[in-house]
């Protein structure tokens, strides 16, 4: 405040003042349930109702939004985030309420559920989830976005959905960019570091994915978002043990997902103008030493 | 003394009394139950290097945590896994039967007339838990043992007191002591925690929702968290609430395989017929950093 004149100051205290009359003005104008109806008008496909993901899991369609967070999961730190940022919507890809279904059952007791249901609505927040439609839309709103982040829309297969043809590297390379791009320190590795690694294919959580992707021909290495270790690694071992020269890089949900959920911020944003909608990166929690 | 892999099952069962349960899970994976056993190997996953190891050291009967092909639930797998009340990801998972790693699986076992057989449920239920009882073992954390009344070494008794330490020196540590190369921690660096809940292999919701109510754990050291975005922000959520707490993945085949050499050491107490070896599956993975 040193640096600033009184008079520069004076100009910036009524800036925030107007901009918190505007925030007040727009609280009576746009509901989440308005939102929810332009996200289902503009997604371009049917909207999957018998979703059980992709319901109000804090407030619901009536709740005022002064702007919106998009995520994707709703920590507690990014919900922190949004209120500074005075955001009381949030959208999220993941759930609130540390299950799949956010079943209630199973936390309404518990002190950390409390405690998270308490900060959203003390600063009255709602939260909606979206997570089966954007996957649904056409091209996946999640793969869009990781596409976009890892700057390889260039390099998609033309022929094998969720293959790319990379600019030839070497495995250790690829885990170290993807670790760098993503801003991952979870990032593990299965396969020798100097293999040559050209065509590379998404796996998946489930390990049926994972053995489809490693049998595709042609696919050095395997990228995964999160998958399981007793099944998926353990298929993988097995795998380069009878001699196939391939490789597997796996990484966290956060850093195979995150990324959606800014390209949801920038493809709702154009019919949402009344509000701010501003991506918060959930960012791998993990670190290694 | 010829003795067949149905009749060291036997003898197991017998072993364990009337706590054995029939189920899905603990059956013959592979091979045939009346084959001649030449030797007994216990191991977290019978992949085709400890298949091949077992060759090796002349034994032909691999118990194990895991199923050799890969899955726990459907045709090969068994039920293990499953959310507590049916609810969230099901297990219902199928191998391709023309899936080239498989069929090499299968046609090494036969060639070398192999048996695997999973003892995993019925291991688990045994009171004192082995698994947790190895794991604090490998680690050097008896002395610190402090369990919360009840049955000592319950698997949802395992609290340790460890000597005041940061969260990145607790993981410095246990990295340097299990020598491993991936370990993955939530939480922040600095924060110090002392009280540890201890947990091999996978964590659900109901299990961190349990061991973190402990009074003064702030840490909890597992294999990894069933789904990482519906258990693994319990903890970060009270992290970010201020709450000092944290999370350090030590991973699946890591957390598990020293419980599987205590297997090896209750089975050599009353199986004399054959001898009896811990082949460790090995660590999965390294990092790129």
């Amino acid at each position: 405040m040193s640096s600033l004149s009184r008079r520069e100051f004076v100009v910036m205290a009524g800036a925030t003042l107007a901009a918190g009359k505007l925030g007040a003005a727009q609280q009576g104008k746009l509901t989440a349930g308005e939102v929810v109806n332009r996200v289902k008008k503009n997604i371009g496909i049917p909207w999957i109702d018998s979703s059980r993901r992709d319901t109000f899991k804090v407030g619901g369609p009536s709740s005022p939004v002064t702007g919106i967070a998009t995520c994707f999961g709703t920590n507690l730190r990014v919900m922190q985030l949004a209120v500074k940022a005075g955001l009381n919507m949030i959208v999220t890809h993941e759930p609130t309420f540390y299950s799949d279904y956010d079943v209630i059952d199973w936390v309404k007791d518990d002190p950390v559920y409390k405690m998270k249901l308490d900060f959203a609505t003390t600063n009255n927040m709602v939260v909606w989830r979206i997570h089966d439609d954007w996957h649904a839309r056409k091209p996946d709103g999640i793969r869009t976005g990781w596409d976009n982040a890892m700057g390889w829309n260039a390099y998609r297969d033309k022929d094998q959905a969720g293959a790319y043809n990379l600019p030839p590297t070497t495995l250790g390379e690829l885990a170290k960019y993807v670790a760098k791009t993503l801003n991952s320190r979870s990032v593990r590795v299965m396969g020798e570091p100097n293999l040559r690694v050209a065509k590379v294919a998404h796996g998946g959580h489930q390990p049926e994915q994972n053995m489809a992707a490693m049998q595709l021909p042609g696919v050095d290495c395997i990228l995964v978002s999160e998958t399981k270790e007793y099944d998926s690694f353990e298929y993988v071992r097995d795998t380069l043990r009878t001699g196939v020269k391939k490789g597997a890089i796996f990484i966290s949900h956060v850093a195979g997902e995150d990324e959606g959920m800014r390209f949801f911020a920038e493809w709702s944003q154009p019919f949402l103008p009344e509000i701010p909608v501003k991506y918060i990166a959930t960012t791998d929690e993990y670190w290694t030493v | 003394m010829a003795i067949t892999a149905q009749g060291i099952v036997d003898q197991i069962q017998q072993k364990m009394g009337p706590g054995w349960k029939d189920s899905a899970v603990d059956t013959f994976m592979a091979g045939k139950p009346d084959t001649q056993v030449t030797g007994i190997v216990t191991t977290f996953a019978p992949s085709l290097e400890v298949l091949e190891k077992s060759v090796a050291s002349g034994k032909n009967l691999i118990i194990s945590r895991e199923s050799p092909f890969w899955i726990r639930s459907g045709a090969s797998g068994g039920g293990a896994g499953q959310a507590p009340n049916g609810l969230g990801q099901g297990n219902a998972h199928k191998v391709p039967e023309n899936d080239s790693t498989y069929r090499a699986k299968l046609d090494y076992i036969a060639a070398h007339n192999l048996v695997v057989y999973r003892l995993f449920a019925n291991w688990n239920a045994r009171q004192p838990d082995a698994q947790l009882q190895g794991l604090a073992k490998a680690l050097g954390w008896e002395k610190y043992y402090k369990p919360s009344g009840g049955q000592p070494w319950a698997s949802d008794n395992g609290f340790f007191v460890l000597p005041p330490a940061t969260i990145k020196a607790t993981a410095e540590n246990i990295k340097k002591t299990l020598k491993i190369k991936s370990i993955r921690i939530g939480g922040s660096p600095d924060t110090v925690v002392s009280k540890v809940a201890l947990f091999p292999g996978l964590y659900w919701l109901n299990d961190v929702q349990k061991l973190m109510a402990e009074p003064g754990v702030k840490l909890l050291v597992a294999g990894e968290p069933k789904w990482e975005n519906e258990f693994g922000p319990y903890i970060f959520d009270t992290a970010d609430a201020g709450m000092g707490t944290g999370q350090i993945m030590i991973g699946e085949e890591v957390s598990e395989e020293p419980g599987c050499g205590e297997m090896a050491t209750w089975l050599k107490a009353f199986i004399t017929a054959v001898p009896v070896e811990h082949i460790a599956t090995g660590e999965p993975c390294w990092m790129p950093y």
